[in-house]
């Protein structure tokens, strides 16, 4: 098991404050192979360009802060690289699914 | 921290609200007993000299060795986590790796490493010096937790000894802010880069990069502790204690923001029963500190300190913090203050943070006290939840959805005007 699987696998157990989750994204949705976009939190000062361009995945809360649902499927792949370069903050990374060994 | 009796002075619950401060500056001593493996020699106090007569030399077996040894017994991580050590250590053996031992112990309930590092020093820091040696380092970084000065001297005094002694490592300490996200990996890796305290995204696992972009291997002061010992004793020995399944002890936390905290090791399987006294037994407990879950007093007997079989319970056992719920508390009020306690302790950088947890304590408070909507409340948990670059946030929830699916009577108290806690904790 590599550490990236097993830190995905323990994310269920992790105490918060001490987490070492670093896994692109645990949502169930994502399917192996599929891009997926992270959110550099710090980063993020709420401008809400990621949700103008790329509604099929981002929508925002009530404070304006990105919700990213689900995996970015391919017909929707070159839109999720124009939000991730329009971000004012540049705080939006588009994730490689893993290399297949 | 020293052996020593019951404190004197005490304040009934009752007139004291659980708001919880500060911890060491305000918080008793805890209680530490003498334990079967890695607080076996406290009572010979924190020498060089008693340990080395005690223990021997550290043991300094090679990588592979050590990785299978801590695969052989399935030592996990003790800041939490409870990741598996072995596949840490794996991955952090490679070219310019990097030790660093985290005692910062953020964890306001926490206590068992601040106890374990001042009354037995060299067992970290032989844990510590097998680690450094086996990824072929001798750069190890001790992050202690700046709040508690007493611990950095007992710890220099410590290192003096081991200098003295000839040990070739660079020791380097660093101090940790006293809040509750400063002990987050990400977080000391900020400090040790020189920058603030605070937590990150972490695009990388520590262990592939981490410190000035090195593998490094991080843990918790209580899991280096564990891999010296298991290096010393071996696998066989190491499960002298301990189940089957889990073998070795574990440090616990028992009360650690209360009246009389205390810090057992304990043997993996030990019954609660046997670290709760019979009248907690029938309290609510909260497991696994304040980003813990809940656990109702029916699940208790028969329950283990087991990170199994508390998993198989519906809750954690994180690092090992057990906080019996006072007699005379309600569980609602307890955890509608900690909640309040948690939306401060926000760093203050992630949105769905700073803005989430403040109207979560309020959405917490308005449900208690007001009879206010539950959606509110699962809703804003939700929105917290993986949304910030550390979990801060994902354990204010857990801790709040436990309250939400433990107690339904004291729920149905509420909503008719009542509350089981007792004086002014009833009250708004």
């Amino acid at each position: 098991m590599s550490i990236h699987e097993a830190l995905r696998k323990s994310g269920d157990q992790v105490s918060p404050a001490r987490d070492d989750r670093v896994s692109p994204a645990r949502d169930d949705s994502v399917r192996k192979g599929e891009h997926t976009l992270r959110v550099d939190w710090p980063a993020c000062k709420a401008h809400g360009v990621c949700a103008e361009i790329l509604p099929e995945v981002v929508s925002l809360d009530q404070w304006g802060f990105p919700i990213v649902s689900g995996a970015v499927t391919d017909d929707v792949l070159e839109m999720a690289r124009a939000a991730v370069k329009a971000c004012p903050t540049l705080a939006l990374r588009l994730i490689q699914p893993p290399r297949r060994p | 921290m020293t052996l020593r009796a019951t404190p004197v002075t005490r304040v009934t619950p009752q007139t004291t609200a659980p708001r919880l401060v500060a911890r060491r500056e305000q918080g008793q001593d805890p209680v530490v007993s003498p334990g079967p493996a890695l607080l076996a020699g406290i009572a010979d106090g924190p020498g060089l000299a008693a340990h080395r007569g005690r223990f021997g030399p550290a043991s300094l077996p090679s990588a592979d060795v050590l990785v299978e040894l801590a695969r052989a017994v399935d030592l996990r991580g003790r800041g939490g986590a409870g990741f598996p050590s072995a596949i840490k250590l794996a991955s952090a053996n490679r070219r310019k790796a990097v030790v660093v031992v985290n005692a910062s112990e953020g964890e306001p309930a926490s206590r068992k490493d601040a106890a374990l590092i001042s009354l037995a020093p060299h067992v970290v820091l032989d844990g510590a010096a097998t680690v450094a040696h086996a990824l072929g380092t001798c750069e190890v970084h001790l992050v202690l937790p700046s709040d508690a000065p007493a611990i950095r001297t007992g710890i220099e005094r410590a290192l003096r000894e081991r200098v003295a002694g000839g040990e070739r490592i660079r020791w380097r300490l660093h101090d940790a802010a006293p809040r509750f996200v400063a002990g987050q990996a990400q977080a000391v890796l900020q400090l040790l880069a020189g920058k603030e305290n605070l937590p990150v995204t972490a695009w990388q696992p520590e262990a592939v990069r981490g410190h000035k972009g090195r593998p490094t291997l991080l843990s918790n002061a209580e899991t280096f502790a564990h891999l010296g010992h298991l290096a010393r004793v071996g696998a066989d020995g190491y499960a002298a204690y301990g189940t089957a399944r889990e073998p070795g002890t574990t440090l616990l936390t028992l009360r650690g923001d209360g009246w009389d905290p205390e810090v057992r090791e304990v043997p993996f399987g030990t019954p609660l029963a046997d670290v709760l006294s019979a009248d907690e037994m029938t309290q609510p407990l909260l497991l696994g500190g304040y980003h813990g879950t809940w656990v109702r007093p029916v699940r208790l007997p028969g329950l283990n300190v087991s990170r199994i079989d508390i998993a198989a319970a519906g809750a954690t056992l994180g690092a090992g913090v057990i906080l019996p719920l006072s007699p005379g508390w309600c569980p609602l009020v307890r955890t509608e203050a900690l909640v309040d306690y948690l939306a401060g302790q926000s760093a203050g950088r992630c949105g769905p943070c700073y803005n989430g947890l403040p109207a979560l304590a309020e959405a917490v408070r308005d449900l208690v006290h007001r009879g206010g909507p539950f959606g509110r409340v699962e809703e804003l948990c939700g929105l917290v939840a993986r949304r910030g670059a550390c979990a801060h946030p994902d354990g204010t929830a857990r801790l709040v959805a436990s309250m939400l699916t433990r107690f339904p009577e004291e729920f149905d108290l509420h909503e008719r005007g009542g509350c089981r806690g007792v004086g002014d904790m009833a009250v708004a």
